[in-house]
């Protein structure tokens, strides 16, 4: 990436504009279908940004409606559970973030010290699976588990001898139950991305190191580990950037709408579906997201600021 | 790099500016009489073409054949073609309003307070006002459907839709398997309130567990509050904490003297809540009813095979006998109160009229015909005859054709939101006297003492927003008896207050004062 950057840097200066343009001809046509899709879909659509600070009307249209300010943005902070939703939004991600990271590196990792290949594969695809079912799958699966009526868990517990538990109306349970599923359905498909950047280290290292030798754990702290360094760093600063959008799935679906969990289920995206189903009202909706957007931006920059500080060659940008 | 900057500038203010005039296109539609269409008699070798947007379940398979039909006779009575996109309930309530919201090109759609709301698209412009246009081009609709419901559907004044009527406003009350009833000798006349209800549960429980069965006593509680304890909706969300008493039920007494009062304050809240927490306490309720209400595929399955004793509905006339064909065994109904009308009731269904149309006399002939036209009617309820139905004296049809009921190709059990039912032929598993039964609840019907009020939410539409996660926080498990409403109903009004209740009652209650002013 340097190389080039560099490379076109000093071209330019000996031959001019055109004939560096004419030379990157062939690079720049192939980038250009993209580059037209990335503006027809994201950054001409920006100007629907206009709606978080009006008050839309079908027939004014975006750009004749009304101007209202920052009315739009008020819900969001004059609710009393404003601490809640925020609360709840960034200690999940941040908890999902770093469970995610450890998990799907000490999972690649076992993986790939599988020998045999074959099993290796048929495991990856076990844990893979399920990020390909729908929340909405999902919450049915957590249903047959935890109805009160004919929930496996609380067969189960009159099995033994234990009485029930309403586990739809006990909020002390769900932060762990949140948790579990959302590992259980994300983990495989992080654990693929370390995997594929794995097999990316050469041999060369690890040969070195047995020659020389290095315990398994050595080996895994001292060459594994910096070689996926880079790759962790990425997928972590892409995540915070997502930190303010929690997974609406997860936090609406799966605890089935119930109202005595709110406390503990309640994040930005639910709120705001519930705020404004009934209203529709589509600025609240744009200031809502908006304010995500901004949040999310600042994070990722600034995140890419620390790490450019500490370990200038992995920062993202 | 500067040039390609440049023309990227110019590609984006020209897209801007297309936008820009093609919403200036739709907004030119002001004064819908100026469409140069020529007076709707002399217009017959024209035909016009309505594109009309309609929501109903499920979506037939033989429309286009029923349509085809209809358009037959359109064409030659009022010069009219229906371009006919019909999209199922769940599609249409996500599709339809970012239709309308991206400026898509319709005369008439279908509205309602459930669906693609008709009062926040009032709102924003998106519906013709047809006040002045009603009497001149679909007078016999306009004379048809009664003043009360007119008022109802207006907003500041004017009418912006024409509303399905059938039975005038709601009565909540409690369906149940009379079969049972007369097994467990219980008298459900007796039964006049919730409370009435404790012992006929009772009974129930005890005698099926005597008999080795577990039946659940009842479901739907999370209809059953405002029927206990009916109440004029203000905002025209009845969740929402802004009641007003209607003093025909003689109710609310500790909220005298208040127009507009929060009714989950109220003494009757307390009350109704405690008695099904009760029940669920008991074990009538059958262990989880938040859930169990939300698969009524599953209730009815329940109901069907005698598991489940009844549960609570909005009833309209015929409903118990038709009920009793499907479920097969005997079903009645016990009324916990008179029908009710208050503006809201009027939403259930309308017909609206874009604001952009061309067309708004042929529309509105078009729906003067849905309304009034006994062929138009039945053809676009039952189909077609003699391939999906056949007549049955001079009212009613039979849809079991070759033998099964759902199987027709097409057969709709909501044919009110097409626009009336009076002017279509009914099943044949309805009474024959059903036009005098619905006749009867509309005349015993309580017309609410602020009907034709609307509310406009935009002011308070920050504490609306809190509001509504409130309610969803505690409404649900508190009314279905759940939660112990001692402990629960202090956290929920303070949580009400914290958000902004008070605002909203006192919001609406100022809005409620200038449109009795102006009345």
């Amino acid at each position: 990436m340097k190389q080039s950057v560099n490379g076109t840097a000093l071209t330019r200066k000996k031959k001019g504009f055109w004939k560096t343009f004419k030379k990157s001809l062939p690079l720049t046509v192939m980038a250009l279908p993209g580059l037209v899709v990335m503006f027809l879909f994201r950054y001409l659509p920006m100007s629907g940004l206009l709606l978080a600070f009006k008050r839309f009307s079908v027939r004014k249209g975006i750009f004749g409606s009304d101007w209202v300010g920052w009315e739009n943005f008020e819900f969001l902070f004059k609710t009393s559970d404003a601490w809640t939703i925020t609360r709840n939004t960034i200690l999940y991600n941040a908890l999902f973030i770093a469970l995610d990271l450890v998990m799907a590196v000490a999972m690649a990792i076992g993986l790939s010290e599988l020998l045999r290949k074959r099993r290796a594969k048929i495991y990856q695809t076990i844990f893979m699976a399920p990020y390909f079912l729908s929340w909405v799958v999902v919450s049915f699966m957590a249903f047959s588990l935890f109805s009160v009526d004919d929930g496996l868990f609380n067969h189960l517990l009159a099995y033994f001898g234990l009485s029930g538990v309403d586990w739809y109306s006990d909020p002390g349970k769900w932060p762990f139950i949140l948790t579990f599923f959302q590992v259980w359905k994300t983990v495989g498909y992080s654990t693929v991305m370390y995997l594929s950047s794995l097999t990316g280290i050469s041999n060369d290292y690890y040969e070195a190191a047995i020659i020389d030798g290095a315990t398994k754990w050595q080996q895994i702290k001292c060459i594994t580990l910096p070689c996926l360094k880079p790759m962790m760093i990425v997928l972590t600063i892409l995540a915070i950037g997502k930190i303010f959008y929690a997974d609406f799935g997860l936090f609406f679906q799966l605890p089935r709408d119930s109202g005595p969990l709110f406390q503990v289920t309640q994040v930005i995206d639910t709120y705001v579906y519930r705020a404004l189903k009934e209203t529709g009202n589509v600025g609240m909706a744009a200031a809502a997201s908006l304010y995500q957007s901004i949040v999310g931006f600042v994070l990722v920059v600034g995140t890419n600021l620390i790490v450019r500080k500490i370990e200038p060659d992995s920062a993202l940008f | 790099m500067k040039k390609a900057f440049k023309k990227a500038a110019g590609i984006f203010l020209a897209a801007a500016m297309t936008t820009c005039m093609l919403t200036g296109c739709t907004g030119t539609t002001d004064s819908p009489s100026s469409a140069g269409e020529g007076t709707s008699s002399g217009s017959s070798e024209e035909i016009t073409t309505l594109t009309w947007y309609m929501s109903i379940n499920p979506v037939a398979a033989d429309t286009e054949k029923v349509i085809e039909k209809l358009n037959e006779y359109t064409r030659e009575k009022i010069g009219v073609e229906i371009d006919y996109k019909i999209m199922a309930n769940p599609d249409y309530k996500e599709k339809m309003p970012n239709l309308i919201n991206a400026g898509e090109y319709f005369d008439i759609c279908f509205t309602s307070n459930w669906t693609t709301d008709y009062l926040q698209f009032v709102g924003k412009d998106a519906f013709m006002d047809i006040t002045e246009l009603l009497p001149e081009h679909a007078k016999e609709t306009y004379d048809f459907i009664p003043e009360a419901m007119w008022n109802a559907v207006k907003v500041n004044g004017s009418i912006y839709g024409v509303p399905s009527y059938k039975e005038m406003g709601w009565q909540g009350g409690i369906v149940y398997n009379s079969d049972m009833a007369e097994e467990y000798g219980i008298d459900m006349s007796t039964v006049k309130t919730l409370a009435d209800y404790t012992d006929v549960l009772k009974t129930v429980a005890e005698k099926s567990r005597a008999a080795g069965e577990d039946v659940i006593g009842v479901s739907g509680l999370t209809n059953a509050w405002e029927m206990a304890a009916p109440y004029e909706s203000l905002t025209g969300t009845p969740s929402l904490p802004a009641a007003g008493a209607v003093p025909e039920f003689g109710n609310f007494k500790d909220m005298e003297g208040q127009a507009v009062f929060n009714q989950y304050a109220s003494e009757e809240y307390m009350n109704y809540c405690t008695t099904v927490y009760g029940w669920n306490q008991a074990g009538y309720l059958g262990g989880d009813p938040v859930n169990y209400d939300s698969d009524t595929a599953n209730r009815d399955n329940d109901f069907n095979n005698g598991s489940l004793f009844s549960y609570f509905i909005q009833y309209a006339p015929g409903t118990a006998e038709s009920m009793t064909a499907s479920s097969g065994h005997g079903v009645g109904f016990a009324a916990l109160m008179d029908p009710l009308f208050e503006t809201r009731s009027a939403m259930g269904g309308l017909l609206a009229i874009s604001s952009a149309s061309e067309h708004p006399d042929k529309a509105l002939e078009f729906i003067n015909l849905l309304n009034t036209d006994e062929y138009v009617g039945t053809l676009i309820r039952h189909g077609i005859e003699g391939e999906h139905y056949t007549a049955v004296g001079d009212n009613q049809v039979d849809k079991t054709m070759g033998g099964t009921l759902t199987d027709n190709g097409y057969d709709y059990t909501y044919g009110w939101q097409f626009g009336t039912p009076f002017n279509q032929k009914w099943d044949i598993s309805y009474p024959d006297n059903i036009e005098e039964l619905f006749q009867q609840y509309n005349d015993s019907a309580i017309i609410s003492p602020n009907n034709g009020f609307t509310f406009d939410t935009v002011p308070v539409e920050t504490q609306v927003a809190a509001i509504t996660n409130v309610i969803a926080e505690y409404g649900p498990s508190l009314e279905t008896g759940s939660v112990d409403p001692a402990e629960y109903i202090p956290r929920f009004l303070d949580a009400l207050n914290a958000n902004g209740a008070q605002d909203l009652i006192s919001e609406v209650s100022n809005q409620l004062n200038e449109f009795n002013e102006n009345k």
